[in-house]
């Protein structure tokens, strides 16, 4: 008898798992590429254009998001030649961790050579959803739009298998785990290429820095320091926001 | 014990601070469930939009037993969407106010399996109906790389192309097709149907066009112009495309042409030029126009004008005979001064030749007897036209803007042959027989503007409209005509006529007029216009007949033949319409009173002067109603005064047809009609599922007939009078859906029609009652990108009964079927066909049963990946084309047959080429 319970009850809890693997993941990786459209960045750059074809046409980079219910860690895992060399300084060395239930993360940014450790309240983003569906790593996803630093414009693609509110970078928000972003203003894109689910995954809890600082205290330290990245068609938000 | 500051303190902690959690925001709660199996649904997301911007305002996830809470949510009006992967959406237009705090019930999720899955998660598979205009999403077609926009329309439920490339959309023509909202050619909807790439367009509007005028009154006189607008991706308005193609058979067929089309964003510039000599396959439809005497009549705003048409100038209206042509033209169009002056200028040229050879057979019974007529004719005709016009859109600000546009048309039609007929009576004895050839050149220009000014007041409804155009029509006609006519008696010939003269024929034309429209609103939802408009139109017609002197020159006249004569028509029209809006109902009622006066002058001999004044109300009524689900009704009623022509009163002698003498009526006045006209239209995204009808009936008073009498000579003479009401309804409505996963698309077809008239012969009343009832179905089956096949069929009933001293019906039956697909196989391979059967019965004894078989088939192989085809046509394989028309009325039955080109083989070659400026590969971020 109690044989037939054990053997019910793991048939049952498989089938909850399984059931679960295939609706929804609570816990998991995402592998995301993010691809930035160098030939484009360059345009606005007078004394790149002159032999802008000696730089590559894509500048690609992998990220992965470590992610359960609570957290998710985002970090950059491979490159693209270094070739693109400074030019495409987007989130170059940063390191993402968000906290869902305190809507907080921790933002640890290089520039050059000096890294920043950001730690502040999500960034609130006001997102359209519009009516349209895409795929997205074998997944469907509906679509939402938003005005980021009152005017750039940005796409993104999210996932209810995922019930999370997190994404890669610093986009949040929605009530799904965002699959795909899309900056058309700054070139940029990313987009997952596998989810995978790992139920037994448990995501490392990171060390508190010591010395950070919020964002506003960052915008002021980047806008004084680094004006020149704003005059360029608002390249500068990518050191604020990517 | 000092409580009481603290307790003070706490009080104003408690009571004062304002519960910012309360104040102005309400919550939405319930229980979400699933209206098959599990009773709860765990893990679906529940949000809030905005209702005005679709901004996300809250979000959570239901529970394990399917609850869910949205707290703080901000009053307002918003849409609820309750949504998981395996249920499809479900969504509600919600408002939070003081007087609903909280909305708290239970949610019903349908699950996917049981809504067809691709309607759902393809969710751009949409179709908007927005007021009349319905617009497609072109980008759920998937067509071949160089699909053109005839194909995509071909797809579009309620549209249909036939294999000339004219375009019905619920039963209507359509003949204009706009690119990007802009004139593209206008003339000719198929130089944009067949040269815009399917793969360039986002959406196809389908709507009912109105004036200039018309769009700035927000009052429409309820006449029906469908038109077809094209937008284009915004990828696709850069860059440069277009196709050549050439095409060439034994013994001596061709047919070539490229096209060339340049867009720049703002600035498009187009050219294109063709050459053929296959016309005779099926005269393209632009052809027949240019022919036609059509083209001589410039539109203008029913302004009347007096045309002195010979019998010879119906010879080219129809499509029969063979051709061959050379078209061309360029179309640009730009926006200047920060998009406030709009520009759109086209020319075109048009030269051919034409070779008709038609017989005709006729069986008519005039009360008790019957004749026999038989025609042959044969005619060479040959054409110039050039066509250049403009269009000029100027916002000289947000309040003023003013729209020019001039168009031109100067042609010169020369025409050669010759007709010979013969009448029998039903002993086959004759009754009549005459010839006539004629050799004429014609030479018009019409010339036509408009200007509208229009203001809007800064009182919102408040605007002045005043549009003024002016039309003119100049033509020279020469023309040598040659008759001789003999009449019979029991058999034997009793007279003869011959004549032989030179006809000059000049014709002037001037149509002026203005309309001045004045609205106001009288609150949100009414609308007030008022208008007045005086058209004054003037024409002259002079024809100098001659005919040979002993020297065998034209040089002596012929006075019975000979006119000059003026004509002046001024009419005021006077009106005013009400409208009233509201979110689902859009009607109007206008009234115009219209008061006018003729006059004709006949120059040579004054006892034809004529004139008449008349004054005319014509009201109308239309209304507009959107029902839920994508259904909408539209409802017109008008109607109209009809004015009798002088020419009914009392004609102008004409003998260029001694059989058919026109004698006048001057106690003839007007017939009233009454036109009241239905159309419903409903489109379900599920399956594609549309229905439309289509419903018209008209009643005439007093309506003009026919008075003739038919001599023994054979020559009849008739005059109008006013008869007993006509009356007549239409339908056209088809439904249609997919079925079967949506590979398959059903449709059926039926359509019905009938009306009566009366006509007087030889004082006998004849009525005569037509009906006919056509029922059709088509199957299209396709897979994206591989086979599109379609197979029809359609059997029609027509009735035509003629009640006399005798009573006479006929019956015909026809049954058709056709298939028509394309095949494209091993990567680079496609074959195409076109196949129908037609079967005509009659159930008179003398007819006989007639059928026509047609085949089309071409085949060939893709290179320069995908860009170029070559490949091997053939025509009417089954060399059964053979021009032949049955019509059937009243009192005659009329077959005639024409010349059609007979089987031929082409080898073909088409290279669609483009450089899409900003366009984006796969994956490109731009590419969103």
């Amino acid at each position: 008898m109690t044989i037939n319970r054990i053997i019910l009850a793991t048939i049952f809890i498989l089938l909850s798992v399984i059931g679960y693997a295939q609706n929804f993941i609570n816990k998991g990786v995402i592998t995301y590429e993010r691809k930035v459209q160098i030939h484009k960045v360059l345009e606005g750059n007078s004394w790149a254009k002159n032999n802008i074809e000696s730089f590559p046409k894509f500048y690609i980079s992998t990220f992965d998001l470590k992610f359960n219910q609570d957290t998710s860690v985002y970090t950059k895992t491979s490159e693209d030649d270094q070739k693109s060399g400074s030019w495409a300084v987007y989130s170059k060395d940063n390191e993402i961790i968000t906290f869902f239930a305190l809507e907080q993360n921790i933002v640890k940014r290089a520039i050059y050579s000096d890294v920043y450790t950001v730690k502040d309240s999500l960034p609130k983003i006001n997102w359209k959803l519009v009516n349209e569906t895409r795929m997205i790593a074998g997944i469907e996803c509906k679509k939402a739009t938003a005005i980021i630093n009152d005017s750039i414009f940005v796409v993104a693609f999210y996932t209810e298998r995922i019930q999370i509110s997190g994404g890669p970078e610093q986009f949040n928000g929605l009530p799904g785990m965002i699959l795909g972003v899309v900056v058309p203003r700054l070139h940029v894109s990313y987009y997952a290429q596998k989810v995978t689910s790992m139920e037994s995954q448990t995501t490392p809890m990171p060390k508190q820095k010591k010395q950070s600082m919020t964002r506003k205290e960052f915008e002021e330290m980047v806008m004084k320091n680094m004006k020149w990245a704003f005059t360029n068609s608002g390249i500068g938000v990518l050191y604020l926001f990517l | 014990m000092n409580i009481f500051p603290r307790l003070f303190i706490f009080l104003l902690v408690f009571v004062l601070t304002p519960s910012y959690l309360n104040a102005q925001r309400g919550e939405v709660n319930g229980i979400v469930k699933d209206t098959t199996s599990y009773p709860r649904v765990a893990n679906a997301t529940a949000l809030v939009i905005s209702a005005k911007d679709s901004i996300l305002q809250k979000f959570t996830h239901t529970q394990k037993d399917g609850s869910f809470k949205l707290v703080g949510v901000p009053y307002g009006n918003y849409i609820l969407i309750i949504s998981h992967p395996n249920f499809g959406d479900y969504t509600e237009e919600i408002t939070l106010s003081d007087s609903i705090k909280i909305i708290s019930k239970d949610f019903f999720l349908v699950q996917k399996s049981i809504l067809i899955n691709e309607v759902l998660i393809q969710r751009q598979r949409d179709v908007k109906i927005n007021g009349d205009t319905t617009e497609f999403n072109a980008n759920n077609y998937k067509l071949l790389e160089n699909a053109s926009a005839e194909d995509l329309l071909k797809l579009l439920p309620g549209l249909k192309v036939d294999k000339d490339g004219k375009v019905t959309a619920y039963g209507e023509a359509v003949n204009k097709v706009y690119v990007d909202g802009e004139e593209f050619f206008g003339e000719d909807p198929t130089l944009a149907t067949k040269n815009i790439r399917a793969e360039m367009i986002d959406k196809v509007q389908v709507y009912d066009k109105k004036t200039d005028q018309e769009t700035i009154t927000g009052v429409d006189d309820g006449e029906k112009n469908t038109v077809i607008n094209l937008k284009l991706k915004d990828e696709f308005k850069k860059g440069f495309f277009g196709k050549v193609y050439s095409r060439a058979g034994m013994p001596n067929s061709f047919d070539n042409g490229a096209m060339i089309n340049i867009f720049n964003n703002k600035q498009k510039l187009s050219a294109y030029v063709t050459q053929s000599n296959i016309g005779g396959n099926s005269l393209s439809w632009s052809d027949r126009k240019n022919y036609g005497a059509s083209a001589n009549n410039t539109v203008y705003e029913d302004g009347y004008m007096y045309t002195y048409y010979s019998s010879e100038d119906d010879i080219l209206d129809g499509d029969e005979g063979v051709s061959n042509s050379i078209n061309g033209g360029t179309n640009y169009s730009n926006k200047f001064m920060k998009e406030k002056l709009g520009l759109n200028a086209s020319y075109s040229f048009n030269s051919g030749n034409r070779d008709i050879l038609r017989t005709t057979n006729t069986r008519q019974s005039i009360n008790d007897s019957v004749y026999l007529k038989n025609d042959s004719e044969q005619y060479h005709a040959s054409l110039k036209l050039h066509t250049p016009s403009a269009r000029l859109v100027f916002d000289l600000d947000s309040n003023n803007k003013l729209t020019y546009s001039v168009t031109a048309k100067i042609k010169e039609v020369k025409l050669q042959g010759g007709y010979y007929s013969e009448t029998l009576n039903s002993q086959f004895d004759s009754v009549n027989n005459s010839e006539r050839s004629i050799d004429q050149n014609t030479q018009t220009t019409n010339y036509s503007q408009s200007l509208l000014l229009s203001h809007k007041f800064r009182h919102i409804g408040r605007t002045l409209s005043i549009n003024a155009s002016l039309d003119i029509n100049n033509s020279a006609k020469t023309k040598y005509v040659n008759t001789r006519q003999q009449y019979y008696n029991g058999g034997l010939l009793s007279r003869k006529d011959t004549l032989n003269q030179k006809n000059d024929q000049d014709m002037a034309a001037q149509t002026t007029s203005v309309k001045v429209s004045y609205t106001e609103s009288l609150g949100k939802k009414w609308l007030l216009e008022l208008h007045y408009k005086p058209t004054f139109a003037t024409s002259s017609s002079a024809i100098f007949s001659k005919v040979k002197d002993p020297i065998g020159e034209y040089t002596l006249s012929l006075d019975t033949l000979s006119n000059q004569f003026e004509f002046n028509s001024n009419k005021h029209e006077t009106g005013f319409s009400l409208r009233y809006t509201n979110k689902k109902l859009n009607s109007s009622i206008s009234i115009s009173d219209e008061l006018g006066e003729q006059q004709r002058i006949d120059l040579l001999n004054s006892t034809n002067n004529k004139s008449l004044n008349y004054n005319a109300i014509n009201p109308s009524l239309q209304l507009r109603y959107t029902f839920p689900n994508n259904m909408n009704l539209h409802l017109r009623y008008s109607g109209n005064n009809q004015q009798p022509q002088i020419n009914q009163l009392q004609p102008i002698k004409d003998y260029s047809n001694p059989l058919s003498i026109n004698i006048g009526n001057p106690t003839l006045i007007a017939a009233y009609e009454h036109r009241l006209n239905v159309f419903v239209h409903k489109y379900s995204v599920q399956h594609s599922k549309y229905f439309y009808a289509n419903i018209s009936y008209n009643l005439t008073q007093r309506d003009f007939t026919q008075k003739s009498t038919f001599s023994n000579e054979g020559i009849t003479r008739y005059m109008t009078i006013n008869g007993d009401n006509t009356s007549g309804i239409s339908v056209w409505s088809t439904i249609g859906r997919s079925i079967l996963k949506d590979l398959l698309r059903v449709s059926i077809e039926y359509s019905f029609y009938t009306n009566n008239g009366n006509n007087i012969v030889n004082d006998v009343k004849n009525r005569s009652f037509n009906a006919q009832n056509s029922i059709g179905c088509e199957f299209e089956y396709s897979i994206e990108k591989v086979l599109n096949v379609s197979l029809k069929y359609n059997l029609s009933y027509g009735t035509n009964k003629n009640v006399g001293t005798i009573t006479t019906a006929t019956n015909i039956t026809g049954n058709s079927i056709g298939t028509s697909g394309k095949y494209n196989f091993l990567k680079h391979f496609y074959f195409a066909w076109d196949y129908s059967y037609n079967r005509n019965q009659s159930n008179t004894a003398t007819a006989a049963p007639y059928t026509t078989h047609m085949l089309e088939a071409n085949g060939g192989y893709k290179l320069f990946k995908n860009k170029g085809e070559l490949g091997l046509v053939g025509y009417n394989l089954l060399n059964q084309n053979n021009g032949y028309n049955l019509y059937q009325s009243a009192s005659t039955i009329t077959r005639s047959q024409h010349n059609v080109l007979g089987r031929y083989f082409m080898i073909s070659f088409t290279y669609n080429f483009s450089n899409k400026g900003g366009i984006h590969k796969n994956g490109d971020d731009d590419d969103y």
